[in-house]
C-alpha cells in the first residue's frame, strides 16, 4: 500500500460528504434529484429531452388497471421514483402472448409485474424506505455507437458538475458480469471521458485498468461520444436549474431520440476518479476558489 | 467561511470539560477531599457451588447479598451450565435468594455467583422502618423457636438474673451482650448449637452464642434476630458467620458475641441474610459442596450511597449508579455499553470504511451475544441467517406485500429462537439461556437486507457486507466483554459525554477512510492533469 495516490488529489468519501455535499447541497432540495419525476420536471423546464413517461402509479388500486394497460407497449421500464443505484429497475424488452421478456432474458407474467410495482410502492427500493411511486417509461434502445463496444444492457454517461461546471465524465458499459447493468460495483466497465472533447481516455473494471471490453474485446480508448457538445451543454443547463451545487447527471443515448437525461444524483459516487485515472479534488477546489473571488 | 467542523470541535471540547467538571464536583462533594475517593477495601467474591442432581426437579436455594446503606454490591455476575437461575425474595426478612433449578441432564453441576462488595461501617447498619411496619414486624422477633428457646424457663431465669435492677433497655442489652461475649466461651462445635445447649455448655461457636443472645433479648421483651454472612478475608473459605441484630432505639443494631463487636461491625462483615436459616437449602441433591474465593481489589472508587440530609450531597448521591439494586444495575450496564458500540460503528464506518449491514445492527447484535462465547454467538447468528434466507426464498415465490412479508420473517425468527431455546435446554451448552437477547427485529432486517443485497448487487457484495458486519460485531463483542470499560462507565457515567465528544470528532473526519487506500490504489501512477 502506498500513499502516493494522495498526490493525485483523490477525493475520499468523507471529504466528499463534508466539503462538498454538506456544504453545497441543501438537504431540503435533495428531492429535486432523489425523485426522478422532479428531475424530469426540471429537465422539461429547460427543454432537455427525457424518456417519455407512460404512467405514474401512486395507489395500490391503480396497479391492476395499469398492468393491464401496459400490454399495449412492446417494451418499457418500471422504476421507483425514489430509487438509488439502479435498484428496482425492471427493463421489459419484448412482449409475448401473455408474458414479457426482461432485458436479462427472464420471462415475467403480469403477476410478476404487479408484484414488482407493489414492492416499489411499499418502499422496498426507496431511499429511506418510505412509500414510493412507480414510474413506467419508455425503454431506451442504445444508440448504434454502442452496438459494437458493449454487451447487452443500456450504457449510460455520468457527468459530475460542481456549481454547474462539468468536472468529470464517464461512460458506464454493462458487462456479462454486471448482468447487463451499468453498475460499476457489479463489474460494469467505467470509461473515463475527457470532459472537453468527449473522447474516452482510460477504462477500469473495479480497480483494474483495461483497454478493451471484456465481453466484446472492443477497444475502449480514444472513442468519441456522439453529440458530446450537446450533452455537455444540456448538463450545464440542467445543473443551473437544479437547486443543488454538487451533482451527477446521468444520460443515456437512444438510437432514435438521441441523448436523454435519465436521472441526477445528489451524492455521486467516487469511482469516476478510477475510470478517469484522475482525482477530483484539484478541479473542484479550482472552481470553489474561483467562485469565492 | 468557518467550517461547521470547528463548531463541532468546540462542542466536543466543551463536553469533555463538562464531563470532567461533573465528575470532579461529584467526587469532591461526596468525599470532601480528593484522596478520600480511593479508600475502603473493595472485595471480589466468588461463591462456587458444585453438586450432583439426582432428579430433574432438583434445586438449590442460596442467599445472595443485597444492598444496604452500609453494604455495597456491584458487578454481580453468574457462571453456570445446565441450570436455570431465578432471584426470589423470601421470608419476613425479605432476603434475596438465588434459586437454581436443574435443567437438562442430571449430574454434576457447577454454579458460580460473582460479585464485588464494599462495606462502610460509618454508614447506618439499617434504615429506619415505618411505624406500621414496626408494629407488624417487631413482635415476630420475640418468638420462641426450636433453636431460640426464648420461652424456656432456664433462658428466662438467666435473662432475669442478668438484667435485674436495670430498667433501661439499652443497659439490659449491654448486659446480655457482655454475658454472651465474655462469659460464654468460644469453642468450635460440630453441627448447630441452639440457645439452651450453648447456655448449658457455657461455650459455643458463632451460631450458638448468637442464638443465646437472641433468646435472652427476646426473654426480656427486646426484639432480636440472627444475621448471617461472610467474614471477608483474602483466600478460600467455606465457613459462613452468624451474628445478632437487636431492635434498639428504632433500628436494628448489630452485635457479634463471638468476635466481640457491639453496635458496629468491622468492614469485613458481609451480610447475606437475616433470620435463623442455613446458607443453602436444596432438594434431590448429592455431594453439595461450596467455597468462597475472596480477593481484594487493588484499585477502586469508594461507593457513594451516603444517607445524608444535605441536599447537594443527596443530589450528588442520586447520580451514583451503584446505589441501584443489582437487578437494575444490569439494565444500566447494557444501556451504557450501547453508546460504546455505536462509537465503534462510527469508527468502522467513517475512519476504517468497513461496510456493514444496518447502522446500529452490529452494535445490537453484539449486545445480544456478548454473554455467550463468541463462536456460539456467530454460529447462532449464521444459523438464523440461513434459516431466514431460506424462508425468504419461499416468501419470494409467494409474492407477498413488503410489511406482511417482513412480519412473517419476524415470526419465523421468533419460532426459530423458541426451538433453539428448547433444544439447547437438554444439551450441554449455555447458549439457550442468552439467545433470547438477540434482537429479533434487527435479525429480521438483517435477513431482508442480505437478500436484497444479493439480488441487487450480487452475492459478492452481500458477502462482503456480511463479513464487514461480522467483523464489526466481533470487535464490539470484545469491547463489550472488556470488564474495565463497563466498570469505568458504571462508576463514571460522565464518560458518556466524552463518548459524544469522540463521536462529534469522528463526525468531522474528512480525510480518507482506510479502505480507500486500497480502493484508489490504482490511481497512484496517473499524471496530475488539470
Amino acid at each position: 500500500m502506498s500513499l502516493s495516490f494522495l498526490n493525485n488529489r483523490v477525493l475520499g468519501i468523507n471529504s466528499r460528504n463534508f466539503d462538498y455535499i454538506f456544504q453545497y447541497n441543501s438537504r431540503k432540495y435533495y428531492k429535486s434529484v432523489d425523485e426522478k419525476l422532479q428531475t424530469k420536471l426540471y429537465a422539461k423546464e429547460v427543454s432537455i429531452p427525457v424518456p417519455e413517461t407512460y404512467a405514474v402509479i401512486e395507489l395500490w388500486s391503480e396497479i391492476s388497471s395499469i398492468t393491464e394497460d401496459l400490454k399495449k407497449y412492446d417494451s418499457f421500464v418500471i422504476k421507483p421514483n425514489r430509487g438509488a443505484a439502479g435498484r428496482g429497475v425492471f427493463v421489459v424488452k419484448e412482449k409475448l402472448e401473455d408474458s414479457w421478456i426482461l432485458a436479462d432474458g427472464k420471462s415475467v407474467s403480469s403477476e410478476d409485474v404487479h408484484y414488482h410495482i407493489s414492492s416499489i410502492l411499499s418502499g422496498l427500493y426507496s431511499l429511506s424506505e418510505l412509500p414510493d411511486k412507480a414510474i413506467v417509461e419508455q425503454r431506451i434502445i442504445p444508440h448504434p455507437f454502442f452496438n459494437e463496444i458493449t454487451w447487452e444492457g443500456t450504457p449510460d454517461i455520468r457527468i459530475i458538475l460542481f456549481q454547474a461546471v462539468p468536472v468529470m465524465a464517464m461512460l458506464r458499459l454493462p458487462t456479462k458480469k454486471s448482468g447487463g447493468r451499468a453498475n460499476l460495483h457489479q463489474g460494469a466497465v467505467g470509461v473515463g471521458v475527457d470532459i472537453d472533447s468527449g473522447k474516452t481516455n482510460s477504462a477500469v473494471i473495479k480497480n483494474y485498468h483495461v483497454e478493451v471490453h471484456p465481453d466484446t474485446n472492443a477497444k475502449l480508448i480514444g472513442l468519441k461520444i456522439p453529440s458530446w457538445k450537446k450533452i455537455f451543454e444540456d448538463a450545464r443547463k440542467l445543473a443551473r436549474v437544479i437547486p443543488l451545487k454538487y451533482i451527477g447527471i446521468d444520460f443515456m443515448l437512444d438510437f432514435e431520440h438521441g441523448h436523454l437525461v435519465v436521472e441526477a444524483n445528489a451524492r455521486p459516487g467516487l469511482n469516476i476518479q478510477l475510470a478517469n485515472n484522475l482525482g477530483l479534488r484539484t478541479k473542484l477546489e479550482a472552481i470553489r476558489n474561483q467562485r469565492m473571488e | 467561511m468557518k467550517r461547521p467542523s470547528q463548531h463541532a470541535f468546540i462542542l466536543a471540547g466543551a463536553l469533555i470539560v463538562l464531563a470532567i467538571a461533573i465528575f470532579s464536583t461529584r467526587y469532591i462533594i461526596l468525599d470532601g477531599n480528593i484522596s478520600g475517593l480511593f479508600s475502603g477495601p473493595k472485595w471480589n467474591i466468588s461463591f462456587n457451588i458444585s453438586a450432583e442432581t439426582k432428579d430433574n426437579k432438583a434445586y438449590v436455594k442460596l442467599f445472595a447479598p443485597s444492598l444496604s446503606d452500609a453494604q455495597h454490591i456491584t458487578s454481580e455476575d453468574y457462571k453456570f451450565e445446565n441450570v436455570t437461575l431465578h432471584f426470589l425474595t423470601e421470608g419476613v426478612e425479605k432476603n434475596r435468594v438465588l434459586e437454581w433449578r436443574n435443567s437438562g441432564r442430571k449430574g454434576a453441576k457447577n454454579i458460580q455467583l460473582l460479585f464485588s462488595a464494599q462495606i462502610d461501617n460509618s454508614k447506618p447498619y439499617s434504615r429506619p422502618i415505618k411505624k406500621e411496619k414496626q408494629e407488624e414486624l417487631i413482635p415476630y422477633y420475640l418468638k420462641n423457636t426450636e433453636k431460640i428457646q426464648a420461652a424456656s424457663p432456664v433462658i428466662y431465669k438467666k435473662a432475669e438474673e442478668l438484667t435485674s435492677g436495670f430498667s433501661d433497655e439499652n443497659e439490659k442489652i449491654k448486659k446480655i451482650y457482655d454475658f454472651c461475649a465474655y462469659e460464654i466461651g468460644n469453642k468450635f462445635v460440630l453441627g448447630t448449637d441452639d440457645a439452651l445447649t450453648c447456655l448449658e455448655n457455657k461455650s459455643s461457636d458463632c451460631g450458638g452464642k448468637s442464638r443465646l443472645m437472641v433468646a435472652l433479648c427476646r426473654a426480656v421483651g427486646v426484639s432480636a434476630r440472627l444475621a448471617g454472612g461472610l467474614l471477608l478475608d483474602e483466600g478460600i473459605k467455606n465457613k459462613t458467620h452468624v451474628w445478632v441484630e437487636v431492635w434498639q432505639n428504632n433500628s436494628w443494631v448489630p452485635y457479634c458475641p463471638l468476635n466481640r463487636h457491639a453496635e458496629t461491625l468491622p468492614q469485613t462483615y458481609l451480610l447475606l441474610y437475616r433470620g435463623d436459616y442455613a446458607l443453602m437449602r436444596h432438594k434431590y441433591i448429592d455431594n453439595l459442596s461450596y467455597f468462597f474465593n475472596i480477593s481484594k481489589s487493588p484499585i477502586y472508587l469508594s461507593h457513594t450511597n451516603n444517607v445524608s440530609t444535605n441536599l447537594i450531597h443527596s443530589i450528588a448521591n442520586s447520580m451514583s449508579l451503584s446505589q441501584l439494586p443489582p437487578g437494575k444495575q444490569w439494565i444500566i450496564h447494557i444501556f451504557l455499553l450501547l453508546p460504546v458500540g455505536a462509537l465503534v460503528v462510527c469508527v468502522f464506518r467513517n475512519i476504517i470504511g468497513i461496510p456493514a449491514i444496518g447502522t446500529f445492527g452490529p452494535a445490537l447484535i453484539a449486545l445480544g451475544i456478548y454473554m455467550v462465547p463468541l463462536k456460539w454467538g456467530i454460529i447462532t447468528l449464521l444459523i438464523f441467517l440461513s434459516l431466514g434466507l431460506s424462508v425468504r426464498w419461499i416468501m419470494d415465490k409467494l409474492k407477498l406485500l413488503l410489511v406482511p412479508r417482513l412480519s412473517v420473517m419476524l415470526t419465523v425468527v421468533i419460532i426459530g429462537m423458541i426451538i433453539l431455546v428448547l433444544m439447547t435446554n437438554n444439551v450441554e451448552t449455555e447458549l439457550g439461556a442468552y439467545v433470547g437477547l438477540l434482537p429479533v427485529v434487527i435479525l429480521t432486517m438483517l435477513i431482508e437486507r442480505c437478500w436484497m443485497l444479493e439480488l441487487e448487487d450480487g452475492f459478492l457484495t452481500m458477502f462482503k457486507n456480511l463479513m464487514g458486519t461480522l467483523v464489526t460485531v466481533t470487535v464490539i463483542y470484545f469491547v463489550f466483554r472488556w470488564k474495565p470499560l463497563s466498570q469505568a462507565l458504571f462508576v463514571i457515567p460522565e464518560l458518556l459525554l466524552i463518548i459524544i465528544a469522540l463521536m462529534l470528532m469522528v463526525g468531522c473526519y474528512s480525510w480518507f477512510r482506510v479502505s480507500e487506500f486500497f480502493r484508489f490504489y490504482s490511481l497512484k501512477n496517473s499524471n496530475i492533469k488539470t
